[in-house]
């Protein structure tokens, strides 16, 4: 039956997909956003009033967690003075230990005890016992055992219907580095860790604004993983923060590892080879970006940051770009540009002359195509794809080996294998030399994932122009650019401002004068009136 | 509702108007019809885009008057539910015969001169890729691809036309204004077939291009820029070839790209100037294919215009590929078609606009 219902649904051209109703709705205002998803509850986990004996509370923790055989699981019970019991909870590892000896414990067993009609124990210690800079009061069951597994301390006191929460947070993390895929010369050189506030507040430092928010949230993951949401409230525009924050509520899935993964969950054309937003490993890209009115999503675990909306020369941008001289700075994006079009073109462009119109070629180039081909036993078309794909290969290789070693499989790919293959008559120099080229285009491409993806229109072009000749490599070209222009990253087109105009003097092919752009493009729709 | 008209701004709209004048207006439907009256096909061209703007005014102002910001609600409107199916089957069949005209000038350069040896089936198969995948996106991506791809457009018809220099005469010109001015007049009448359909497709699209002061606006840009570039390519040409040459040339333009320094490098850029004009050539074939199809979807209540916008595609590419299996045939219905066109292109938004402002009239 279900079957039956998603073939008429196919067939039926009235109802249309769920799908392009999101893409309808990017334009205007995005649904109301009605919570978080609580993944946990989802799970099937029932939340409930926390139960005024602390025996029994250690009874629950045993039996969820496991604790019998979980021995992270530290359940310290001691005595607030002489006589009340009470109960700390906390992961070993993840919590801070000597915070916890220090300001819970000892002051705790220290003092005289509660003071005789003491109507609210729990705010009592929490207020006048503890010397934590954060410590909450919670009734709820659920909350305090999440705060747990997060790292906090969970105080119960014998008779209290409720549990002190104490912000005692320490995971294991490096320090913060230097960038390592994003290096540049002029600019700063520390890049996002692994841990998100230590990320949050590496953007507090540069953007010291009333108006910069940092929302924290579950992930969505079944793993409990927290993200956290960025973005200058009252300036980035609310119809965008609503549809990343609705975006990312409706994530459900058994884990969250890295920004990646929520990327692929909350982006409107998962099939596209293209990123719709920026990952980068530099707090002032992103900081620039949320001055810009963007928003910027960072996840516990990930030394990336999201930053959405992404249009095609935010990718194109570099981090060094700001730092340079506006004339500068203007070629070496130019620069760029070329690289990257060569990248992509170039084979196939080469292909088509070569095999449908020589006669476009002038008789030394053509001689010289010639005789660099004589002997070799590939047809051209199957040459200039099977270096092609030995170039991702090589790329591939060199990424995965550590170190010097993967430099080795980079020289060894590029310069060895290439003279054997030529000595060997598989392939031929003018096509090498093309292929290395292309390559050499590919490195100026600064995002990661946007090389990734010229690759794939690489190949797609090559196929058409192999076909088609000009007549194909132009179809293909056009049916790109058209599906460039198809794209929208959370609403906004993907070629933005170009193909839409906008007024911008952000990341285009000529980069704007420093003291001209006062205020963020019109491209972000932000509140503050361009 | 899938009608995939979204939004788009005025430099887009009219981008894509602007390349869908200038390709008909340049790659015209018969070469002997277009220079029958000697070298004054330039003024001809000129007067042309006067008259279809004076429509396209007339359309709009009409539909300003009335509130109605797509052609479509013109129709309803004027000829109420049946009428306006029946006249908009009427007006996307013929926009896609209007998408067909540019790909079947295309078609035969390339089968002459580029693909000798394939069949012209095989050359129409990329045609109909572009031309269907675009028409099916819908006008947002139409829209900024041309908007993308205008300025090389332009620039290619520029080089075509500096390439040729050399080979100018002004002798050729003569008689200026062509022969009578009785053909004259019935030249630019029936010339307003390249410069009808891209105006009647942008008032159809009115939503997309956000009401129809733009529509105007993007309208009125468009044609008065190619109007610029169109009549200038047509006084070049008239300059490089005499106007009997002209009438048996197929691909007048191309031929000017290989007019002179024969041997030299220039001769190489030939080749690549037409894949520009044919990438111009599937803009404009995707744009009325889709025009055609949102006219017939929103006419006949569809909620879906993708099916429509494939069809129209589909025979679009099948009209272009008619004119070039049987020749002789072919260039006599070109003919026709490049005489009488006008007409049924013009008479029903005419009508429309006229019945809907006498509506509006009584009512008052």
């Amino acid at each position: 039956m279900k079957r039956l219902q998603k073939l008429m649904r196919a067939l039926r051209f009235d109802d249309p997909p769920a799908s392009y109703e999101l893409l309808e709705t990017e334009h205007g205002e995005p649904g109301f956003f009605t919570g978080w998803r609580d993944t946990r509850e989802d799970a099937g986990e029932q939340d409930g009033p926390i139960e005024p004996g602390i025996d029994a509370v250690r009874a629950r923790y045993m039996t969820e967690c496991s604790g019998d055989i979980n021995p992270d699981l530290i359940l310290r019970a001691f005595k607030i003075g002489p006589t009340t019991r009470a109960l700390a909870v906390f992961i070993n590892g993840i919590a801070d230990s000597d915070a916890i000896n220090d300001f819970i414990l000892r002051p705790a067993m220290r003092s005289d005890g509660l003071p005789d009609g003491c109507d609210d124990p729990l705010r009592y210690v929490s207020e006048q016992l503890f010397s934590m800079q954060e410590a909450t009061l919670t009734k709820s069951r659920r909350e305090a055992k999440r705060a747990v597994l997060e790292g906090q301390t969970a105080v119960y006191i014998d008779g209290c219907a409720g549990a002190v929460i104490l912000d005692t947070r320490k995971y294991p993390s490096r320090s913060v580095g230097t960038p390592q895929n994003e290096v540049v010369i002029l600019g700063p050189h520390e890049a996002f860790t692994e841990n998100i506030r230590t990320n949050a507040s590496l953007l507090r430092r540069i953007i010291r604004t009333d108006d910069f928010v940092i929302e924290f949230r579950a992930s969505g993951g079944k793993n409990n993983n927290r993200i956290a949401i960025a973005y200058r409230s009252g300036v980035a525009n609310p119809s965008l923060v609503g549809e990343v924050k609705k975006r990312f509520a409706s994530v459900d899935t058994l884990m969250v590892l890295s920004v990646g993964t929520l990327e692929q969950l909350t982006e409107s054309h998962p099939f596209a080879p293209l990123p719709q937003s920026l990952s980068t490993e530099r707090p002032d890209r992103v900081a620039a970006q949320i001055m810009q009115g963007r928003v910027a999503v960072l996840l516990e675990g990930s030394p990336l940051v999201n930053v959405m909306p992404a249009t095609l020369f935010t990718l194109m941008s570099s981090g060094e770009d700001a730092y340079l001289r506006q004339p500068v700075g203007t070629i070496i994006r130019i620069v760029r540009y070329i690289g990257a079009f060569l990248s992509i073109i170039m084979p196939a462009y080469f292909l088509a002359l070569a095999m449908h119109h020589p006669g476009m070629l002038s008789a030394e180039v053509l001689s010289t195509v010639i005789a660099s081909r004589n002997m070799v036993f590939l047809p051209l078309g199957v040459e200039m794809l099977f270096l092609l794909i030995v170039f991702q290969l090589v790329r591939e290789a060199g990424l995965s080996v550590p170190g010097a070693m993967g430099q080795s499989i980079g020289i060894i790919g590029g310069l060895i294998l290439g003279q054997a293959a030529v000595a060997a008559n598989i392939v031929s120099k003018v096509v090498l030399i093309i292929v290395a080229l292309t390559g050499l285009g590919n490195f100026t491409i600064p995002d990661y994932s946007t090389q990734i993806a010229a690759a794939y229109y690489r190949i797609f072009l090559l196929l058409f122009a192999w076909l088609g000749g000009l007549l194909g490599l132009f179809c293909a070209f056009v049916l790109t650019l058209a599906y460039l222009a198809t794209l929208k990253s959370y609403g906004v087109p993907f070629l933005t401002p170009m193909s839409p105009k906008t007024y911008s003097k952000g990341p285009w092919l000529v980069r704007g004068r420093v003291n001209g752009s006062k205020r963020p493009g019109d491209a972000m729709n932000t509140e503050e009136a361009v | 509702m899938n009608l995939r008209e979204g939004r788009i701004g005025r430099q887009e709209a009219a981008s894509m108007a602007w390349i869908a004048c200038v390709i008909p207006a340049i790659f015209t439907v018969s070469t002997r019809v277009t220079y029958e009256n000697g070298n004054a096909s330039y003024a001809a061209t000129a007067f042309s885009a006067l008259l279809a703007l004076l429509l396209f005014w007339f359309v709009t102002a009409a539909m300003r008057a009335r509130g109605c910001d797509t052609l479509s609600g013109l129709y309803r409107l004027a000829f109420g539910g049946f009428g306006a199916a029946v006249a908009a089957a009427l007006t996307a069949c013929l926009l896609a015969a209007s998408a067909a005209v540019p790909m079947a000038r295309m078609l035969l350069i390339l089968g002459r001169y580029v693909f000798v040896n394939a069949s012209e089936g095989r050359i129409a198969l990329y045609f109909l890729i572009a031309a269907s995948v675009l028409a099916i996106s819908g006008l947002e991506t139409v829209a900024r691809t041309a908007r993308l791809l205008v300025f090389w457009v332009f620039l290619s018809f520029l080089l075509t036309v500096v390439i040729a220099m050399p080979a100018f005469e002004s002798y050729r010109l003569y008689p200026l204004l062509g022969g009578s001015a009785e053909r004259l007049v019935w030249q630019s009448v029936n010339g307003t077939v390249r410069f009808l359909p891209a105006l009647i497709a942008l008032s159809i699209c009115g939503r997309g291009v956000q009401g129809v002061r733009n529509v105007w606006r993007g309208g009125l840009l468009a044609a008065a820029l190619s109007v610029l570039l169109a009549s200038g390519v047509q006084f070049c040409l008239g300059l490089c070839y005499g106007y009997q040459t002209l009438s048996d040339m197929h691909a007048p333009i191309y031929r000017m790209t290989m007019a002179v320094r024969t041997g030299s490098a220039y001769l190489r850029t030939d080749k690549l100037l037409l894949f520009f004009w044919v990438v111009g050539a599937m803009l404009t074939a995707a744009f009325l294919c889709y025009s055609a199809g949102l006219l017939y979807a929103k006419s006949t209540r569809m909620r879906d215009a993708r099916p429509a916008c494939a069809v129209f595609s589909v025979l679009a590419v099948v009209l272009a590929l008619l004119g070039e299996v049987g020749q002789i045939t072919s260039e006599h219905v070109a003919e026709l078609f490049f005489t009488y066109a006008w007409a049924f292109l013009a008479a029903p938004p005419a009508l429309a606009a006229g019945i809907a402002l006498l509506k509006k009239e009584r009512r008052v």
